[in-house]
């Protein structure tokens, strides 16, 4: 598991650490103040020991970000041309008194370089949903993007990537079959494959991705990723506002399938602009459950970071703020 | 003036009057004594130029309030918990202001505020259709004003709303 993210001079960040909970990690904030950044630098460091991943962490960083170069993910103030990025993780069977193990990787405009301490014997299997759908571009999208310079960054190919693994043999354990049921019940049917093209199978055939709507492949995508294993014990679940194409009322399934990831032992981060998803996770979370909330706030020193056990225990919280702007508005207008 | 009732204790420091409406005690000149008929809101504040109705609701507390008693006569299907809650609060409302029309004190604009500790979100689906059931302009036909306005406020909208023009309202 993932247990804390240290910024230095890096993208939007300035000076941030930001501690982990080992369940779900929810992250809010206006755009620009760094949710996507946070969880593209952890996703990075993730990928770094995967078995199928040869490249260096500075190297998954530039596929993931995208940047021109490299130092253009240094936050560039006078006097500072260097920026700084460490990840820090635990496996289950490390003892209190052993120390988290950390990766780091140092940008400046002259050269990069790497700390690596995560051992290599215990991979957590790591998975990104953007936020835009990729399942209905799938076909022929592999080919295109190992041969050819797109403007995509990484995390779109890597997900069809993930979505194409086969389904696992046997039979699904009943946690698994839970999952799977909540998720064919929401999208009417269940996904397969049929040369990279995806179809929603149901008892009036098959329908192709492109003509579904977009908010049931992303639950379809869920689907896929539960019946190939991708989403197991162990495993780390990045989804970038899952609200996004949705329809709000599907949110209560959303978190119903993540709350049970979460008790599976799935490690999850989200970000999310959306005020129903936030209840929903208020509404429907037991005791048990290990959430945490992450608040990254815009102030003019820069990007300041709170997290809480609850949302009501967050100061700084701008979707509530804008609820509170449109009540009293509203107040005031009758 | 201060008044401290279902938790909350307001002060006024305006009012001409401030008490509780529904009251159940028969040796106080404020004895509701109706209440077996009508329904009626908490808190009555007579200020120089209004009256405010002052109903409180603590979902958490009263869930008999909302819980879905009957089926809606259109659809069949039971009314969920919102529209009892704003059935409620509309009935509470409505009753008051006869009850007040009875006795002659509708002689100012009547403003009507519902304290209920929820969330901004949820208080907007609220007022909207609280806000629904009361005409926002007098009808041709009328002669007499009736509700001049509808909120729904939880104590920190009622802070940063109201603490200026009528008063503050902090938990008891």
């Amino acid at each position: 598991m993932l247990t804390k993210i240290k910024f230095e001079n890096f993208t939007a960040f300035t000076r941030t650490e930001i501690g982990f909970s080992k369940g779900i990690n929810i992250l809010i904030g206006e755009n620009g103040s760094g949710k996507t950044h946070v969880m593209k630098a952890l996703y990075s460091a993730c990928c770094v020991i995967d078995e199928k991943e040869d490249r260096t962490f500075d190297q998954k960083l530039t596929a993931v970000f995208r940047p021109n170069t490299i130092s253009r993910l240094v936050h560039r103030a006078q006097g500072r041309n260097v920026g700084k990025v460490e990840v820090y993780r635990r496996n289950d069977n490390d003892t209190p008194e052993q120390q988290d193990r950390m990766i780091s990787c140092k940008i400046s405009s002259a050269a990069t370089s790497l700390k690596r301490r995560w051992s290599e014997d215990k991979r957590n299997p790591a998975t990104y949903i953007p936020v835009k759908d990729m399942l209905a571009n799938a076909p022929g999208f592999r080919s295109l993007y190992n041969q050819k310079h797109i403007g995509y960054e990484e995390i779109y190919a890597d997900i069809i990537d993930r979505a194409l693994i086969p389904p696992s043999k046997g039979k699904p354990t009943m946690a698994r079959r839970e999952l799977l049921k909540i998720l064919s019940d929401a999208i009417s049917g269940r996904v397969i494959e049929k040369n990279e093209t995806f179809y929603l199978k149901n008892s009036s055939g098959e329908l192709e991705f492109p003509l579904l709507a977009e908010g049931f492949r992303k639950l379809g995508l869920l689907y896929t990723l539960i019946i190939n294993d991708s989403l197991t014990s162990g495993s780390i679940l990045f989804w970038d506002e899952p609200e996004a194409n949705l329809n709000p009322k599907l949110a209560k399934k959303v978190v119903e399938v993540l709350l049970k990831l979460q008790r599976m032992g799935v490690q999850i981060f989200i970000a999310t602009h959306d005020y129903v998803l936030l209840k929903e996770f208020e509404m429907a979370a037991e005791t048990e459950d290990k959430i945490s909330y992450h608040s990254l706030c815009l102030t003019d020193n820069g990007i300041s970071h709170e997290s809480s056990d609850t949302l009501a225990g967050l100061s700084c919280n701008p979707i509530r703020q804008a609820y509170e702007d449109i009540l009293d508005r509203q107040l005031s207008n009758f | 003036m201060e008044i401290t009732t279902d938790g909350f204790t307001f002060d006024f420091p305006k009012a001409i009057n401030v008490f509780k409406f529904d009251e159940e005690n028969k040796a106080l000149s404020t004895f509701h004594g109706a209440s077996h008929a009508m329904m009626g809101v908490d808190i009555m504040v007579e200020l120089p130029d209004r009256y405010l109705f002052i109903e409180i609701k603590n979902p958490k507390n009263g869930a008999a309030d909302y819980a879905p008693k009957k089926k809606c006569k259109e659809c069949g299907h039971k009314e969920n918990p919102t529209a009892t809650l704003v059935s409620n609060l509309t009935r509470k409302c409505r009753d008051t202001w006869l009850y007040r029309f009875c006795e002659d004190k509708v002689d100012k604009p009547c403003h009507f505020i519902c304290l209920i500790t929820l969330d901004d979100a949820m208080l907007l689906q609220i007022l909207t259709l609280l806000r629904n059931t009361t005409p926002d302009k007098m009808p041709a036909r009328w002669k007499h004003h009736f509700i001049e306005s509808v909120s729904a406020v939880n104590p920190a909208a009622w802070e940063r709303n109201f603490s200026k023009i009528y008063g503050t309202c902090k938990k008891a």
